[in-house]
């Protein structure tokens, strides 16, 4: 279990500098928090998977979250039409009248999820994890921190897979973890986070002799980097589109308030 | 400090790593707690292109000599340190453990603490990163490297994705990149399969012949050491109790079973085949064996 | 082998298959019976399925296909826990294993797992305790101590629930040839009490030193299944799964006719077939 989605591939989103997917991430992700219309919404998460299908990210690699946000989105399409009434009215249940314009809205706020969801998932598709620290690091995150995020990235698996090896170890030494008991449950957990926590640190003191002997803050300001990479002329190109569809979309739906016309009553 | 650098630079010694008088403990863990020695007036040399194997029991102090070489001890460490080492003519208590790095490198005993990178490349370059290399000459040696321990081609793995002998063979590139004078082992195959302690002795046999490199190799695989060493050093508790060659080394069964080691079963054989008709063969590898047994 | 009817079975696989989820079949129909008493060694090379099949043997995996019989009942009608306390299985990495303040405290957590009363607990502790020669240790926080003794801890610690079946995974692993020595010693007289070892081990000699039965799996499926001694002379066979067996097996084989089937397994042995003494005529 790691956070790596990536997909090696070479399309334009591949080739494209780590800065701007990190910058074309934030932007969707706002964009997906903002957007309040039915259409839009629509519009945003179909952009986003057209763009993950023209980076040839293939649909088995991202349907998990589908699958993933299937409970989530149900749950809202239920609940939403009991807080927000607009439109022709179906039935009342008790005092609250579940309406069309309710039902509409929860479909638009699940997109929402979804979208946000892609959104930050979409730079992990195309970019090696390593490259996204990499990135950070070049936007003045101070090396160590990326350093830091790297080694956390790193060793998720590995702890994942400590997890997996202790239960199983408990349950070989006769732990059944109860399943109705939440008092137990949390209790039988504790061998496993104190081995998680023994191995944490076990492997810190090891990796901090590995960091020594390669020469770990030799030098601060002369330090090179193998990994790196510059802006080309695609990558100004790619800013320019985000900053001028930014500058249209704020000027319509925020500044001006443009409504989108009502086809469904 | 630039004065011990200087020396360096002039010093013809044929010793590239000499330990004087060392003696050394951690810090008590508890206040006014004395705290046992490690090591007791050490004194060791090692010359200039060979190759040293060191064996000993769980404590005898072989994994704290190693990060005594390179500095780790007492810069990082602390405790008690009293002595000097010399790397290369260099006062490891004068110098930083990044000079020393330059000229002194380690492979440690667990693989996956010692690969935090995220790729393969990156962990290879990371030693060169910090000493300044340029990004071009980095990747040329990155690829050098990394066929020489047989993983080309594999720049963009994950390390949790490789076996333990392949993760070891990274281990050993990521401080060949460095270009050390001075490569030290420290049990380089403890809990690898017999394929992963077979491609790393390979590795370490490729590099014995072809770079000119002194080599430490700590390893409790009395086989092996013998086929490779020049030189067999057996430590316990802190002192050197016995230094020759692999030869010697393992006809000394009492010396060696105070120790706890086990002896390659071919010289075992030796000495009870002495013992039965009065003979003084010496064998440390099979082919020896077979040239008298076959008689 | 097939089944010997005049000893007890404590576990048998029967075609057993195991097919993970993302779709690798690590098992591909293993038969094999381990009776009461067997010191058995494992022997294969990482991926061969040793580790699948002996998580079959202690119910943390069960088969996509074929039985397990523990003790003569069907492994899927008893939960891990119960089969805890029939068969003991001992982790390669001991600080999976090991969590508690105390080694007491330790080598307490299994027995009352096992729902022992107290009195059988604090016995089951002190022997535990005797038997692996760590009484001094007692009060200690296992995490603080030397790897060679958290690796007997973990062991005690599976025995004070005294199951029957005790299976190690690389218990020597990281210790150093008098620590492995002792440790293996005490694994004997567990043996030489009636219990059932099955030990995992890339180390050929520690098999042909210590153990009585052997068996060889490669790619999911058992190619070898007999004595120690009949396994460990199969040299050809053994080198087709990479394994080299120890030297004297190399030389013996050298030595000898090439009609001879069987190689001495240890030193002495060696010595007794191979060298005659010059006094001898």
């Amino acid at each position: 279990m790691t956070l790596d989605f990536y997909v090696k591939r070479d399309s334009w989103m591949h080739r494209l500098d780590p800065r701007v997917k990190l910058v074309l991430a934030v932007v969707l992700m706002v964009a997906a928090m903002l957007v309040r219309d039915f259409w839009l919404n629509l519009f945003l998460l179909v952009g986003m998977l057209l763009m993950l299908a023209s980076a040839q990210i293939p649909a088995n690699r991202f349907q998990w979250v589908f699958k993933l946000t299937v409970p989530v989105t149900i749950m809202i399409v239920i609940l939403w039409p009991f807080f927000y009434h607009s439109g022709p009215c179906f039935f009342y249940v008790g005092p609250l009248p579940i309406t069309l314009g309710g039902i509409i809205d929860g479909i638009a706020m699940s997109f929402r999820i979804i979208s946000l969801c892609f959104a930050c998932c979409s730079l992990l598709f195309a970019t090696d994890q390593a490259k996204i620290v990499r990135a950070c690091v070049k936007l003045g995150m101070p090396y160590k921190y990326g350093l830091t995020l790297a080694i956390a990235l790193r060793y998720l698996p590995v702890f994942f897979g400590i997890i997996t090896m202790v239960t199983e170890a408990q349950y070989a030494r006769g732990l059944d973890i109860p399943k109705k008991n939440i008092l137990k449950k949390l209790k039988s957990y504790m061998p496993i986070l104190t081995a998680m926590l023994i191995a944490g640190l076990r492997n810190s003191d090891n990796m901090s002799n590995a960091l020594e002997t390669r020469a770990f803050g030799a030098s601060v300001e002369n330090r090179t980097y193998y990994s790196d990479f510059s802006m080309h002329s695609r990558d100004w190109i790619a800013i320019a589109i985000i900053a001028i569809g930014m500058a249209v979309f704020t000027y319509f739906f925020v500044i001006l308030d443009v409504r989108l016309p009502n086809i469904f009553w | 400090m630039s004065t011990s650098i200087e020396n360096a630079n002039q010093d013809l010694s044929d010793n590239i790593i000499e330990v004087k008088n060392l003696t050394y403990s951690y810090p008590a863990y508890k206040e006014g707690e004395v705290a046992p020695k490690i090591f007791d007036n050490l004194n060791l040399t090692v010359k200039k292109g060979e190759f040293v194997s060191i064996m000993g029991p769980t404590g005898a102090g072989k994994t704290t000599l190693c990060l005594a070489l390179n500095g780790i001890v007492p810069h990082v460490c602390g405790g008690k340190f009293i002595g000097d080492i010399l790397i290369n003519g260099m006062n490891t208590k004068e110098v930083t453990i990044s000079e020393i790095a330059k000229v002194l490198g380690i492979v440690f005993q667990d693989p996956e603490s010692q690969l935090f990178c995220m790729t393969i490349a990156d962990e290879v370059a990371f030693g060169m990163e910090n000493q300044g290399v340029p990004t071009d000459i980095m990747h040329e040696k990155v690829q050098k490297v990394l066929k020489e321990v047989g993983m080309t081609g594999r720049d963009d793995t994950n390390p949790f994705h490789l076996s333990g002998g392949q993760k070891q063979r990274v281990a050993i590139a990521s401080i060949l990149s460095m270009e050390p004078s001075i490569l030290i082992l420290d049990e380089p195959t403890s809990g690898l399969d017999p394929i992963g302690k077979k491609e790393v002795f390979s590795v370490v046999d490729r590099l014995k012949r072809e770079r000119n490199m002194t080599i430490l190799m700590i390893e409790q695989e009395s086989e092996r050491i013998a086929e490779f060493s020049d030189r067999v050093i057996l430590l316990n508790n802190g002192h050197i109790v016995a230094d020759g060659t692999p030869r010697e080394i393992f006809a000394n069964e009492e010396g060696l079973r105070e120790c706890g080691i086990s002896t390659p079963q071919v010289s075992e054989i030796a000495l009870r085949y002495n013992e039965a008709n009065g003979t003084n063969h010496r064998f440390i590898t099979m082919d020896e064996a077979l040239d008298v047994l076959k008689k | 082998m097939s089944i010997d009817a005049t000893r007890e079975p404590v576990i048998q696989a029967i075609d057993l298959e195991h097919t993970y989820d993302n779709g690798f079949q690590a098992l591909r129909g293993i038969d094999l019976t381990i009776y009461k008493g067997d010191y058995v060694g494992l022997i294969g090379q990482n991926g061969s399925g040793k580790t699948t099949m002996i998580k079959h043997f202690n119910g943390l995996l069960r088969p996509t296909k074929g039985k397990i019989l523990i003790n003569g009942a069907d492994a899927t009608t008893l939960t891990v826990g119960k089969i805890a306390k029939q068969v003991g299985f001992v982790f390669q990495n001991p600080d999976h294993q090991i969590f508690c303040p105390s080694v007491r405290e330790e080598l307490e957590f299994g027995p009352k797992n096992c729902g022992m009363s107290p009195g059988e607990i604090k016995d089951a502790v002190e022997d535990a305790l005797e038997s692996f020669r760590i009484t001094e240790f007692a009060g200690h926080p296992p995490a603080i101590l030397g790897f060679g003794l958290r690796r007997k801890v973990s062991l005690a610690a599976v025995y004070s629930c005294h199951p029957t079946v005790f299976i190690m995974d690389e218990p020597t692993v990281g210790l150093d040839h008098r620590s492995a020595r002792e440790l293996l010693d005490i694994v004997g007289e567990l043996n030489r009490n009636g219990d059932t070892i099955i030990l995992i081990t890339h180390d050929m000699r520690v098999i042909c030193e210590n153990t009585k039965r052997g068996i060889v799996l490669r790619n999911g499926k058992l190619i070898l299944d007999g004595t120690t001694r009949e396994v460990m002379s199969n040299i050809e066979v053994l080198r087709q799964t990479q394994i080299r067996p120890p030297q004297v097996i190399e030389l013996s084989k050298e030595l000898s006719a090439p009609d001879v089937a069987e190689f001495p397994l240890n030193v002495d042995e060696f010595i007794n077939e191979f060298v005659k003494t010059k006094m001898v005529m």
